[in-house]
């Protein structure tokens, strides 16, 4: 076994690192808090929602971008629609880390989804699996923290009735008063009793908060664009 | 008979017997003639794959190697070692081999008919050894056999004591040379194997075979043999054809397409179990066959502790590879964004493309038309001026699975008579109509 092997396995902790990796930044400072720090690694995250479309993915859009940027895979398997690759490049995600797989069965579906989370190469495994029983997804939380990776499941939300082993559960819904905003209720945390709904701005002025970097490159771009404008 | 299987020597059948005695032991004996031409083939095969242990080796038809391991055993630590690698590696492909080690090429080969374990090293022991073999290991005609019986010599020794010119009268030039290539006094220079730029191998199954495990249990013995010769030309592979022979009907075929180059027999087994374990067989298997085209080089992996992209990236492309196995090719792509105001078009599909993989085309001519214009064809002749010849082999293009825009294409250089060069290519599909895509300036 050489170090890449042994780099590969979850149980390894490697010193040196600013800081242990205990929680994955979501790129929200209002859920990192409610989450006591970020995602947890090599978890299981069930996201339930009732209805596509409310800004469930550009909730995780800044985990993504960070993920992919760092060269780690994100794997999406059977997403509801095809995901769209001008908007998640817009996002900030690195696209060449991007890989879709679309399973014809079930269990082909859950075959993938512990096969990547598994490999230890996916940073993030975004699936879609509305009848998954927990024997499952008891496997597929053994899977995630075998390969340190976080598996990011999207169930309706009657699924919270059900026990999981999951270590988060995030039960999503639009918030009231205004539009772009989501309201979270934590059903399920790390180190935590569950909270009441955390209201949460979803734009992508706040999914770059993590990426200083393209921010400040296009301040300066406008900066050099406005500088003959001064000297005329 | 040569060989006889356990239960048919319960029966009393010995190597050695007449078929019809043998058939009077036991009148259900199935008796499998000899294939002179599959066991050249085999030979060949072998010769390819024991390429890993040295750079010279000599197939002699009909059952001998000879490899010059002196070079290699720095490399596989002594000789002890080497031998042993050697020996598990043929039991792995199903071989059994007598090895014997001598400085000649034809004292070992000798020595290893003889069937004698023998490790000579030391030129001063040779004649010794070489001395107390029998006649029979020698490739002696029978008349030459006799004549020397006659003269009541039975050991090679004895040959060694008689006067060379006498000896080369009686028996030939040819017998006394070679006594003496045998002993290290005249050089023995054979042309080295080169082996064929292709795999192709064939593995016929002791019976039908129709369940998923013996399959790859047998499948295991190509792949060794396959990942043996890759290692031998530090090479990889990135295309198999995996090939199931059916009694009657037509055979199977997997076509097994990989991510990155490897020649990890572990990781060719998982995809084709994964493969196998997803077909429908319309008849038990009786032979399998692997080909490979392609024989890429792909460098030795470097021992590079703090490496960890290159490992990732590798374990990715393990990880999409296995994914395509199950799945299917068509399941598992990546997306791309394209620049462009239509939205239905600013997106795209591709298969997935790790950071080793590297597409490998053919030419390319420097112009190419805005659309393949069909080709004046004379019968099955592509024409332009007159006739086209075409130059080499076809580049096949068969690709475009994920964007609705699918080709089968086989791609050739083709000149006419006033020398220019076109590149056309032949529709793969009916009604294989010929085009013009390209010319080269």
């Amino acid at each position: 076994m050489n170090l890449d092997d042994l780099m590969q396995r979850a149980n390894v902790w490697r010193g040196g690192r600013a800081s242990p990796p205990s929680g994955l930044a979501s790129g929200y400072p209002a859920l990192d808090a409610a989450l006591n720090g970020g995602w947890p690694q090599g978890s299981l995250i069930e996201i339930l929602i009732d209805r596509a479309g409310i800004g469930e993915l550009r909730l995780l859009l800044p985990t993504l971008a960070r993920l992919t940027h760092e060269e780690r895979w994100v794997t999406f398997v059977a997403p509801p629609y095809i995901p769209y690759a001008p908007a998640l490049k817009r996002g900030g995600v690195n696209l060449d880390h991007v890989l879709l797989v679309h399973p014809r069965e079930r269990t082909d579906a859950l075959w993938a989804v512990e096969q990547t989370l598994r490999s230890g190469t996916c940073g993030a495994v975004l699936a879609w699996l509305n009848d998954a029983d927990s024997q499952s997804l008891r496997r597929l939380q053994l899977a995630a923290e075998a390969g340190n990776s976080l598996g990011i499941l999207f169930r309706r939300a009657n699924a919270a009735e059900h026990s999981s082993p999951a270590a988060v559960r995030l039960k999503l819904m639009p918030a009231h008063d205004a539009a772009r905003r989501l309201s979270i209720e934590v059903i399920k945390r790390r180190g935590g009793w569950p909270t009441g709904p955390v209201a949460l701005e979803v734009n992508h002025a706040l999914a770059r908060s993590l990426f200083p970097q393209p921010a400040t490159r296009g301040l300066h771009a406008r900066q050099r664009a406005h500088a003959p404008a001064h000297r005329l | 008979m040569l060989r006889a299987n356990s239960a048919a020597a319960r029966h009393g059948i010995e190597p050695g017997m007449r078929a019809s005695a043998a058939l009077a032991l036991a009148n259900d004996l199935k008796v499998v003639a000899r294939d002179p031409k599959l066991e050249r083939h085999a030979l060949h095969r072998l010769a390819a794959w024991a390429g890993q242990f040295s750079s010279l080796v000599h197939p002699v038809a009909p059952h001998t190697l000879l490899l010059e391991v002196g070079g290699s055993l720095r490399l596989f630590r002594d000789l002890e070692n080497l031998l042993t690698q050697v020996e598990l590696g043929l039991a792995e492909l199903g071989f059994e081999a007598q090895c014997a080690v001598a400085p000649t090429k034809l004292a070992a080969s000798w020595l290893a008919r003889a069937g004698q374990d023998a490790q000579i090293t030391d030129s001063a022991r040779l004649a010794g050894a070489v001395g107390e073999l029998p006649l029979s290991v020698l490739d002696l005609a029978p008349t030459q056999l006799a004549r020397l019986k006659g003269m009541g010599i039975t050991q090679v020794g004895d040959c060694l004591r008689l006067p060379r010119d006498g000896l080369a009268r009686r028996l030939g030039l040819t017998f006394v040379q070679q006594l003496d290539q045998a002993l290290g006094r005249m050089p023995d220079l054979r042309a080295p194997f080169v082996p064929p730029a292709t795999f192709d191998s064939r593995l016929e199954l002791p019976g039908t075979v129709e369940n998923v495990e013996s399959l790859v249990f047998a499948l295991n013995r190509l792949v060794a043999e396959l990942c043996g010769e890759l290692r031998a030309r530090t090479a990889g592979v990135r295309a198999l054809m995996l090939t199931l022979v059916h009694p009657k009907a037509a055979a199977s075929r997997i076509e097994l397409r990989l991510t990155a180059l490897t020649r990890d027999p572990k990781h060719l087994i998982e995809l084709f179990r994964e493969r196998l374990a997803r077909i429908e067989l319309a008849e038990p298997v009786e032979a399998l066959a692997l080909r490979a085209a392609e024989l890429p080089p792909l460098g030795t992996p470097t021992i590079d502790l703090f490496a960890p992209r290159q490992a990732s990236e590798e374990f990715a492309a393990a990880l999409i590879e296995r994914l395509r196995a199950r799945l299917g090719e068509k399941a598992v792509r990546t997306v791309h964004a394209i620049p462009e105001h239509r939205p239905e078009r600013a997106h795209g599909y591709s298969a997935p493309v790790t950071a080793q993989a590297v597409i490998n085309s053919g030419e390319r001519p420097f112009w190419i038309l805005p659309e393949p214009v069909p080709l004046k064809q004379i019968g099955d002749q592509p024409w332009i001026g007159s006739a086209l010849d075409l130059d080499g082999r076809a580049e096949r293009i068969e690709s475009g699975w994920w964007d609705e825009a699918e080709i089968g294409r086989d791609y050739f250089v083709a000149r006419n008579r006033a020398g220019e060069c076109y590149w056309i290519f032949r529709e793969t599909r009916l009604p294989r109509r010929w085009w013009l895509h390209g010319i080269f300036g």
